[in-house]
């Protein structure tokens, strides 16, 4: 966390109240009631996610435009990462704001993300909105040996395991008409993730 | 003003405990020459050639003191404090430019160092009341000297403790720094002296019946603040340069870069349904 241990949330108010044009100090003091940090405490007595939550406290408070978040919730616990993604939902209500946000938890991308992309190694695997994405994409379960009746150009990448193969079908609709009987899965961004990471090696195991 | 404002409270509050010590310090060192002063006195009341001792005595105490007043609060407190926390990096991210950055650290450098040499200026004229000898001119001209190196040598060494952007850098550049400033403060030194014709024989009084003396002050007259003054007021403009200079640029893994106004070259296009990449 960039700011000194010696440092309280009032010398952050203080400090950031002349450096940003718009900083609003009843809503960073609001933010601060409603994470629950004290507003003397020095900021080398918080905890971990106090920490992260006065960072938060401090970036949703200059009615900035676009914030840029680097794995905002990671090492927070389910229910602090809930209260922080319902806070984001309710900071770009107003529809005049954007939130990057870089993230390893998917479920909260899930949860709070509009368009999602995928980079692996520095390469864009997938971009797009995300419920797009999860409405296309699906998991066809089947045998090995039937591996061969699915059109190659449907398949993004195949697991294989002991009872069978999964295959990620990037147009669940179309492939539902094509495959008729087969049982196709709706997939979670993790799974499509997955998929799209081993896309070069096409059949991979888990 | 708001923002100097702010920026300064952060940078006090962030040496607060360096600056209390320090001048804890120079005050425990004050009282020391005060109280020194007086025992002086007493000791040598009755002594044969004792004006020559005292003045002697009180001279060599006041450059002292002087030296000290300025010597203390000299380097950048802030800064190192700044690397270990991360608010150098996060501050390129502010609305700040490089040139508030570098006028509130020289803000912060004046109001310590002149608090330091009106208290160290205040202890000479004391002692010398103390002692019965007389303020001369020479003080405020050697203050003014020991300014000017006290500013050089902190542009020798900021230039290269600006640099760095973690601790192991920190300690690198300020020992290269350091070694380069005080070779370079020494020679300079040398320079000065011998355009001066000062020979450092005869400083030193050899007869043994005569008390030691130092004349050093008797040198230092008045009319070398034309040019001292003036001196004084470019090491500060280049102090200022120097530090506006680095904090233009962010140092990220060993590459500089400038920090300005980049328009995007290319933006990704997301209304299509998806895009495979």
């Amino acid at each position: 966390m960039p700011f000194h241990d010696i440092f309280a949330p009032k010398d952050m108010a203080r400090i950031f109240e002349g450096i940003y044009p718009q900083w609003d100090n009843a809503v960073y003091n609001g933010y601060l009631d409603r994470f629950g940090l004290p507003f003397q405490k020095k900021i080398g007595e918080f905890s971990k996610g106090m920490k992260m939550k006065l960072q938060i406290a401090c970036a949703l408070s200059h009615n900035t435009e676009l914030l840029i978040m680097d794995e905002a919730t990671t090492g927070l616990d389910p229910v602090v990462r809930d209260e922080i993604l319902h806070i984001f939902m309710e900071y770009l209500q107003d529809g005049e704001r954007s939130i990057l946000m870089s993230s390893h938890i998917t479920s909260d991308l899930e949860k709070i993300a509009d368009s999602v992309t995928f980079i692996d190694k520095g390469k864009l695997l997938i971009s797009g909105y995300k419920d797009d994405i999860l409405e296309s994409h699906g998991i066809l379960k089947c045998d090995k040996s039937e591996l061969g009746n699915i059109d190659p150009k449907d398949i993004v990448s195949i697991r294989m395991n002991n009872y069978g193969a999964e295959v990620m079908l990037s147009d669940r609709q179309s492939a539902s008409y094509k495959y008729s009987g087969a049982i196709i899965d709706p997939a979670s961004l993790d799974d499509i993730m997955l998929y799209y990471v081993h896309k070069d090696e096409r059949e991979w195991n888990s | 003003m708001t923002k100097l404002r702010s920026l300064i409270f952060r940078e006090l509050k962030v040496s607060k405990k360096l600056y209390i010590m320090r001048f804890l310090f120079l005050f425990a060192f004050i009282a020391f020459a005060i109280a020194g002063t007086f025992l002086f006195n007493s000791i040598f009341a009755e002594m044969p050639g004792k004006e020559k001792i005292i003045k002697t005595f009180t001279e060599m105490l006041s450059m002292l003191i002087m030296l000290c007043s300025t010597v203390f609060f000299a380097d950048d407190t802030a800064f190192k404090s700044d690397l270990v926390s991360g608010w150098n990096n996060y501050s390129y991210v502010l609305p700040l430019t490089a040139a508030e950055r570098a006028i509130v650290k020289l803000i912060c450098f004046i109001g310590a160092l002149g608090i330091s040499v009106l208290f160290g200026m205040a202890c000479v004229i004391l002692i010398n009341l103390i002692a019965g000898t007389q303020f001369e001119i020479g003080y405020v001209v050697l203050l003014f000297i020991l300014i000017d190196f006290i500013l050089l040598s902190k542009i020798i060494i900021n230039y290269f403790v600006l640099r760095a952007r973690n601790t192991d850098e920190y300690k690198k550049m300020k020992n290269t720094g350091s070694f380069i400033c005080l070779a370079s403060l020494i020679c300079i030194t040398l320079v000065i002296l011998k355009c001066a014709g000062f020979d450092f024989a005869a400083l030193f009084n050899s007869d043994s019946s005569e008390p030691l003396s130092f004349d050093i002050l008797s040198e230092l007259t008045g009319k070398m603040l034309w040019w001292l003054v003036p001196l004084t007021i470019s090491l500060f403009a280049v102090l200022f340069a120097v530090i506006y200079h680095h904090s233009q640029y962010v140092y990220s893994g060993g590459v500089k870069i400038k920090k300005e106004k980049v328009k995007a070259e290319k933006t990704l296009d997301i209304s299509a349904p998806h895009s495979y990449l």
